[in-house]
């Protein structure tokens, strides 16, 4: 690889030459790269934010579907979601990491061509996304849905961004690491963990794969993931761009940087335990759950210490927010950081959980983050550095206020009308009788047309934050617009390069993981988690180990004279230890919950039942459920709270989706759950089942809800009557659903054929006695077949055999 | 007058004591602390490379 930094080494005419310690080398920094992240960061934005917007109507006017399979909630909701979070926060989170970490270690990109091929890559990956997301090849899998080939390309080319940040990082020339760029390695580090693991499948053709994860399994390792997107890829590395960014536009250095060594450390350590607490309630082990809520809990410090530490950095300057948008919209954004970060913690208390789980509330909040914190600081971000990458002034000073005040206004509008509409549902969801023995709202719809005109107040709100945001799209514009890009330059000295060597390589493996701080940090850090989990004995001697290790600390730091910040010091001077124990910390909490989950064994540690594989029929129609995005709007977990099992039955047990892979388990209801919807075998049937409603209620309702459920806002689905089912790809599935341990006998093509058929025919000629018809091999058949088939489970000690045999049993 | 003398002495102390901790410090290895790191985003970027005229 070639060196592409450009040096031109100066030196005055006409003076004696300097010492080889003054020899000054100008570096020009690679610009070019940030201009492409930022402009492609500022396109994204709108193509998410608009898909956003067009949802947020889709559920208030559900015509808005358009009948078009590729146009609808299910399908559009994950693009939304997808674009704002990788493409939108993505390439902002790049445009600032590539930005800073150049001026932070006065060095060059260290590789012009693996930035290129990262921003190239990315925006492939994007672009594939977003041709495949609407036409329903998905993973089913919320933040997780893209299909196995992408996810290959998304791992590939954030190793790319791996390298070329640690050799940069390795080529830097200044000795230590600011703080800004140990979040940026918190974010690569953790995220390549959790979306590796997260994504490790089994594909069964080039567009549909199974996670290798089944039914509980699933549903933890798909929440550590899913949370830790929110606190890797949407916190992280925008805590990173905040210590670089606020300062400067401050023109004040951080409040406190001793603050910031604990937040930093706090908040990775802490994070990623916190997954399980959007699963309370549900059949997760209750020992996860409790995990779950209480480091979630422990998160209000970290989080708030990183908040104040930001907003008092503006301590003197907060008079030129009245004038300056850049300042207005990171004191904003930090404050919406605030307010989410309380929010988070408070949901999770069960209690809370409650109440809010499953309703628009948790929406209200992932938007007050989003909006606020990614929105604003990305808002901040751009306007700061527009004028600086193109050497020109702000087009209009004015236009951007007027976006702040216009996004201002529209997160208000939408966060509080979630909050309304959230706690109105889920409080009419939980009323019951005085005697707690039934439903005061027993019908489903009613609760949804309560909260109709909240969530048109919701899609205004976006309306208006999106009409910001295209005003910030034509002020970058008429800035940049026939201005000349110019990139930033800073002069080294041979004495820089010399510091840096000499920090550099100072600390090895063995001293890293080995000395005092670290060692008595784990010692408090274990001997506190004892006290607080365990019981009895246990928990006294946890209370010890933290208290000797805490009085042993301090009498050997006093007694020996040395000193924590001595050894940081050097910590931060070296790349490879610190990113070692980064990954330590962040590590953690995931294999203390996710390894237990694994390797117990399934079929010893089930409850009373466990699920029934599905037939090859039901696997078509289960697919075509993942495939459409149903998952957006209905659960499958009747949680073990009374509401929701007067509601809908008996709560959900671990066994009932042991199987299920994508589980689907849901995180909104925004229709009702659907664990409780499927029947026994119907009487005189071979293999057709009928549940709580019959096979023409599911025919007629899949062509239109309204028919059936006036004032439903469910979209029609009229293509699945004409649109045939993939029947050829099901002994694949199955193949690949025997290779991961769902206990099917073997069966050839010709075998599996014959009972898609019998099954189909059984359905199509019950359909048939209510004039109804269908042809077998259409995708409502198979769809039909699966929502009569969900939940339904068998004894253990069926399943055992079951397990152990791969047989198929006689009902 | 009391209180003169103990101004003039408080301050000789500070000063001497500013004075001894700031001559450790110069002479400290890394010249530098916590916070020195903390002004780092403060630094502007140099003026652009001029690029010869093609």
């Amino acid at each position: 690889m070639p060196d592409t930094t450009s040096s031109i080494p100066l030196r005055e005419p006409n003076r004696p030459a300097a010492q080889p310690a003054l020899v000054k080398t100008t570096i020009e920094y690679n610009d070019r790269l940030v201009r492409q992240f930022m402009l492609a960061a500022i396109l994204w934005g709108l193509v998410g934010m608009s898909a956003g917007l067009l949802v947020a109507y889709q559920m208030n006017f559900p015509r808005l579907n358009l009948n078009l399979p590729w146009f609808g909630f299910g399908r559009l909701r994950p693009l939304h979601t997808n674009a704002v979070i990788f493409a939108f926060v993505g390439n902002m989170l790049f445009a600032g990491i590539y930005h800073s970490t150049q001026r932070l270690c006065k060095a060059r990109t260290a590789s012009d061509l693996l930035g290129s091929i990262h921003f190239w890559g990315w925006q492939l990956a994007i672009l594939g996304a977003a041709l495949t997301l609407p036409f329903g090849y998905t993973q089913g899998k919320e933040y997780a849905e893209l299909i196995w080939p992408l996810d290959i390309l998304v791992t590939l080319v954030w190793v790319v961004f791996a390298i070329n940040f640690f050799w940069t990082l390795a080529r830097r020339n200044e000795p230590t690491l600011y703080v800004a760029i140990w979040f940026y390695i918190a974010t690569i580090l953790t995220v390549a963990m959790l979306y590796v693991v997260n994504n490790l499948q089994l594909p069964t053709g080039w567009l549909h794969s199974y996670t290798i994860f089944g039914g509980v399994q699933d549903a933890l390792v798909q929440w550590w993931y899913g949370h830790n997107a929110v606190a890797f890829f949407l916190t992280t590395p925008i805590l990173g761009i905040m210590y670089y960014y606020v300062p400067k536009a401050a023109e004040r250095p951080v409040y406190s940087y001793r603050l910031s060594v604990v937040h930093f450390w706090s908040l990775v350590f802490i994070y990623i335990w916190a997954g399980p607490h959007h699963l309370l309630f549900t059949a997760l082990p209750f020992w996860l759950q409790s995990l779950g809520m209480l480091f979630s809990l422990m998160l209000w410090a970290p989080s708030w210490g990183g908040m104040l530490n930001g907003l008092l950095t503006l301590r003197g300057a907060w008079h030129k927010l009245r004038k300056d948008p850049v300042l207005k919209f990171f004191a904003a954004a930090i404050a919406f950081y605030g307010m989410a970060t309380f929010e988070g913690p408070l949901l999770s208390i069960r209690s809370v959980n409650f109440l809010s789980h499953y309703t628009d509330w948790t929406i209200g909040h992932v938007h007050a983050a989003t909006l606020g914190w990614n929105g604003f600081m990305a808002a901040g971000m751009f306007y700061f550095l527009a004028p600086r990458l193109w050497n020109r002034k702000l087009y209009s000073e004015r236009m951007a206020n007027t976006h702040f005040w216009l996004g201002f206004v529209g997160i208000l509008f939408y966060v509080s009308a979630m909050w309304a509409s959230g706690i109105t549902q889920g409080l009419m969801l939980n009323a019951t009788n005085a005697e707690g023995t039934a439903l005061a709202y027993p019908a489903f719809l009613e609760t949804v047309q309560s909260i109709r005109p909240l969530m048109l107040l919701r899609a205004i709100g976006g309306s208006f934050y999106l009409l910001g945001w295209i005003l910030l799209i034509i002020n970058i514009y008429k800035t940049i617009k026939g201005a000349e890009p110019i990139n930033g330059t800073v002069s080294v000295y041979a004495k820089d390069r010399a510091a840096m060597a000499g920090m550099e390589g100072s600390l090895g493996f063995f001293p890293t993981l080995f000395n005092a701080p670290v060692m008595y940090t784990t010692a408090v850090v274990i001997g506190v988690c004892m006290w607080m989990f365990s019981h009895d004995l246990f928990s006294l001697f946890g209370f010890f180990i933290a208290l000797v290790a805490t009085l042993g600390a301090i009498v050997h730091f006093q007694a020996s004279g040395d000193r924590f910040s001595d050894w940081y010091g050097k910590l931060i001077g070296n790349w490879a230890p610190f990113s070692a124990l980064t990954l330590v910390a962040a590590a953690v909490g995931g294999a203390i919950q996710i390894i237990p989950t694994l390797m117990v064994h399934t079929s010893d540690n089930l409850e009373d039942r466990v699920q029934i594989p599905y037939t090859p029929l039901e696997i078509v129609g289960r697919d075509i459920y993942v495939s459409e995005g149903c998952y957006n709007c209905h659960s499958q977990m009747v949680r073990m709270i009374v509401p929701d099992v007067l509601r809908y039955g008996e709560y959900s047990r671990m066994g009932e989706s042991i199987f299920d892979r994508p589980f689907q388990w849901g995180s909104k209801r925004t229709g009702p759950d659907l664990a409780r919807l499927g029947g026994p075998i119907a009487t005189g049937a071979e293999w057709m089942r009928v549940g709580a409603r019959s096979n023409s209620w599911h025919y007629v309702h899949m062509l239109n809800p309204e028919a059936l459920s006036p004032g439903s806002i469910m979209p029609p689905y009229p293509w699945m009557l004409t649109q045939a089912a993939d029947w050829a790809a099901v002994p694949g599935k199955i193949n690949a659903l025997r290779t991961l341990g769902v206990p099917y006998e073997p069966m050839d093509a010709d075998y599996i054929q014959t009972l898609l058929e019998r099954q189909a025919a059984e359905i199509v000629s019950n359909l048939a006695t209510e004039n109804l018809s269908a042809d077998p091999q259409s995708q409502l058949v198979a769809l039909i077949a699966y929502l009569q088939k969900i939940g339904q489970s068998e004894d253990i000690s069926y399943a055992r055999v079951r397990l152990e045999t791969a047989a198929p049993r006689a009902e | 007058m009391d209180v003169l003398v103990l101004t003039v002495f408080l301050s000789l102390v500070l000063a001497v004591g500013f004075i001894c901790l700031f001559a450790r410090h110069r002479q400290s290895s890394r010249y530098a602390s916590a916070e020195r790191e903390a002004l780092l985003p403060l630094e502007e970027d140099g003026p652009p490379l001029q690029r010869p005229k093609s």
